[in-house]
């Protein structure tokens, strides 16, 4: 018996390694099909695009799907708007997050708890309801007809807050105790300590706030009446009318180029996300 | 000290601003419609009645017409008035999505004082915003420049007037087509376009029989204003609401109670489509270009794009007049241009005036049609040669049906009901045809409940 116990345990720990790759490759396809699907679609034919049953791969290879979609809308407009408004967000949120998320972690002050309640309630009231009363002081401002009003109500995020704090959390004591006996001011802490030191859940909080932005549709499509403020996905509405029959290569097409930054930034920086999804002890 | 503070500045700074986003720090309050009247009368006084415009001046207009040959055709409409008018008026358009979206931003945009002077409005829209005196009373305007009424065909001003004031123009109005498969319809032994419910629905069977029970009839997305709306016209000669807007006899009648039951057994007999959860109306188009499906029921504005994907998809297509119960019978839908006098300047509104006045013109109408099929809203236009030479190709002949059919083609009554008792009828027709949960019976019993809450007479 005890000969065939290792034996056993390698057959045994092969199968659950077997078991694990062919669900791991299942979620993959899973995660990935539509992906693919909506790439291969962009480059059907209208036809093709609705054949059933369907085709896996372009019987009629053509990109005039993207042709379409570049002579239909500006898309230097609508990306710019879109970059612009994403990136005034992140760079906000930096500015507001990380101190607030800070003082919250390593300070205490009056009222701290309270204070902190309040940041979860805000973290909690659904958006929408927010919709109606921001649009009319944005109206009473003048500026609706800017890109503040979709920039500004975001400079501040109380799951960002939240999710920094809690990074804050992690960091020990001891070292900053060390640094500020040596004399190193509270915003060198932060420079210097906090924030190498919780690099990857920051960037992660700022990645996460740059897609919901960028992917935004009705806080634009309140928020604007002119096509000059609009972003990408209002501009994507105009592809989409289902009472003239949707034509799906051009709205696949569409989607692969509004997708595309988002792609690309989480290609660039998946490793720092998934760092900050796991905990990093330092005894 | 000093960078504690400012660490305690940015923390209050970015709690207000998250507060801020969650509604949490607004205490805003609504500008009242009685107060941007005023501003906008006291600076320019209408009892000096309509005025030319002076100044260049810009304009915006809110509109549906997003899809690709609706657009193409509004962005080159708009370039050649911005490019030819006389006053220096630039027109903006912003698309709003459809008809209803158009009418619910307007909406949002009333409240913050936010409108454009120019909208697209279904006839959902133009009772609420004209009894809310929202709408411009375009009759001085017409009676200055002597624009002829009697031009603008007379089925379409339904929705031109309120009470004793011109409060829209008919822009993109549409009626429906049966579009058919003429093969498949030939191989079942029909070898021309339905002239009644009866015979299209026979028919219909057929071709379902014929195919193995894989090939539908017929179809139709629900649209209780538009295309259900012609099928009880047809029986009880009001549709889904009454002359008055004030009640819906339909349900006593039995109309509604026929007219359930028919289309919840056509459905259950398999040859008539039931209308997809989402997106219907495309759903339909699909499976009718894939030759699951023989012949479905839509607006006329969309004959131009049916027509060209039909080529591209070799189905030999057939445009005819929609039929109902004992012969034709159409619905009349799409949108008018009203021009929107709250919270707007004179000078706005009286280059809005232009602007529709340009589109009414013969040639921006005689185009409208050729390029997008709405129909065509003046019996000048039908007149010049651009139209005339345009029909007669037979390849165009859904685009002439489409004008011919307005004779027998309705719309339900301009009521201030008619939005909330859309909205009730539609969940019913939903209930009954797509979610198959109740009975024609339960849905006639929904909807006499409902039309007691809705309706002051009921």
């Amino acid at each position: 018996m005890k000969l065939h116990a290792p034996r056993t345990y390698r057959l045994r720990r092969r199968a659950l390694g077997l078991v694990s790759l062919l669900f791991k490759v299942a979620m993959v396809i899973f995660f990935l099909f539509p992906f693919y699907w909506m790439i291969t679609t962009a480059f059907k034919t209208y036809g093709e695009s609705i054949q059933f049953p369907p085709t896996l791969w372009p019987e009629t290879f053509t990109p005039e799907a993207f042709a379409d979609v570049w002579q239909r809308i500006d898309i230097p407009r609508y990306f710019k708007n879109s970059l612009l408004v994403a990136l005034g967000v992140v760079v906000l949120q930096a500015l507001f997050n990380i101190p607030a998320a800070y003082g919250f972690a390593r300070y205490e002050f009056k009222g701290k708890k309270w204070m902190w309640a309040l940041v979860m309630l805000a973290f909690m009231i659904p958006t929408q309801i927010t919709f109606v009363p921001v649009y009319i002081l944005f109206s009473k401002a003048k500026l609706l007809g800017t890109l503040w009003p979709q920039i500004l109500p975001f400079a501040a995020n109380a799951y960002g807050i939240f999710l920094m704090r809690q990074s804050f959390l992690q960091v020990p004591d001891e070292l900053v105790e060390a640094a500020r006996m040596d004399n190193a001011s509270e915003m060198r802490i932060l420079v210097r300590i906090m924030l190498p030191m919780c690099r990857s859940s920051i960037i992660t909080a700022e990645l996460f706030s740059f897609i919901s932005t960028w992917n935004s549709y009705f806080w634009p499509l309140v928020m604007t009446n002119s096509d000059k403020v609009r972003p990408l996905t209002l501009a994507m509405q105009r592809l989409q009318d289902a009472h003239q029959g949707l034509e799906w290569p051009v709205l696949m097409a569409a989607n692969s180029l509004l997708v595309l930054p988002v792609l690309l930034l989480f290609l660039l920086l998946s490793r720092q996300i998934l760092s900050s999804f796991g905990y990093r002890g330092i005894k | 000290m000093k960078r504690r503070n400012t660490l305690a500045l940015l923390l209050a700074g970015s709690m207000s601003l998250t507060l801020a986003a969650c509604g949490g720090g607004n205490t805003a309050s609504t500008p009242t419609p009685d107060a941007q009247s005023s501003a906008a009368v006291s600076e320019n006084p209408q009892s000096e009645g309509p005025e030319q415009v002076t100044a260049p001046i810009t304009i915006t207009f809110w509109h549906d017409r997003t899809s690709d040959t609706d657009y193409e055709f509004l962005k080159k409409s708009i370039q050649e008035f911005n490019d030819t008018n006389e006053y220096g008026i630039t027109v903006e358009e912003v698309a709003q999505g459809y008809l209803d979206d158009v009418q619910a931003a307007i909406e949002t945009g009333i409240a913050a004082g936010e409108t454009p002077v120019l909208a697209d409005l279904s006839c959902n829209g133009i009772p609420l915003f004209a009894s809310e005196g929202i709408l411009a009373d375009m009759t001085p305007y017409v009676e200055r420049d002597g624009f002829d009424m009697d031009n603008v065909l007379k089925e379409l001003t339904d929705y031109v007037y309120y009470e004793d004031q011109i409060v829209a123009m008919p822009y993109t109005r549409g009626t429906a087509i049966l579009y058919y498969n003429k093969d498949l319809y030939a191989q079942a032994g029909l070898d021309h376009a339905p002239t009644t419910l009866e015979e299209l629905n026979e028919y219909a069977a057929k071709i379902y029989e014929n195919s193995g029970n894989t090939i539908r009839g017929i179809g139709y997305t629900i649209e209780p204003t538009y295309y259900q709306h012609y099928l009880l016209e047809s029986l009880n000669g009001v549709g889904f609401m009454d002359a008055d807007g004030l009640g819906a006899s339909c349900l006593t009648d039995g109309s509604m109670s026929q007219f359930l039951t028919d289309w919840y057994n056509w459905t259950e007999e398999g040859w008539c489509e039931i209308p997809a959860l989402s997106s219907a109306s495309s759903a339909m188009q699909e499976n009718f270009f894939n030759g699951q499906l023989a012949a479905f029921v839509s607006s006329s504005n969309r004959a131009t794009s049916i027509s060209q994907k039909a080529a591209e998809m070799g189905i030999n297509l057939g445009m005819s007049y929609t039929v109902g119960y004992g012969g034709y019978a159409a619905p009349l839908g799409g949108g008018s241009v009203g021009i929107i006098a709250e919270g707007h300047s004179q000078q706005e509104i009286a280059a809005a005036w232009e602007f529709v006045k340009f589109l009414m013109s013969d040639e921006q109408v005689a185009a409208n049609h050729i390029e997008t099929g709405v129909l065509p809203t003046t019996y000048s236009s039908v007149e010049t040669d651009t139209l005339k030479d345009f029909w007669a190709d037979p390849a165009n002949e859904g685009y002439k049906i489409s004008y011919e059919q307005v004779k027998d083609a309705s719309a339900p009554a301009m009521s201030l009901y008619t939005s909330e008792w859309n909205s009730v009828v539609r969940t019913a027709y939903s209930d009954l045809i797509q979610g198959r949960d109740i009975t024609p019976e339960q849905a006639l019993e929904n909807l006499v409940n409902e039309a007691k809450a809705i309706f002051p007479a009921a």
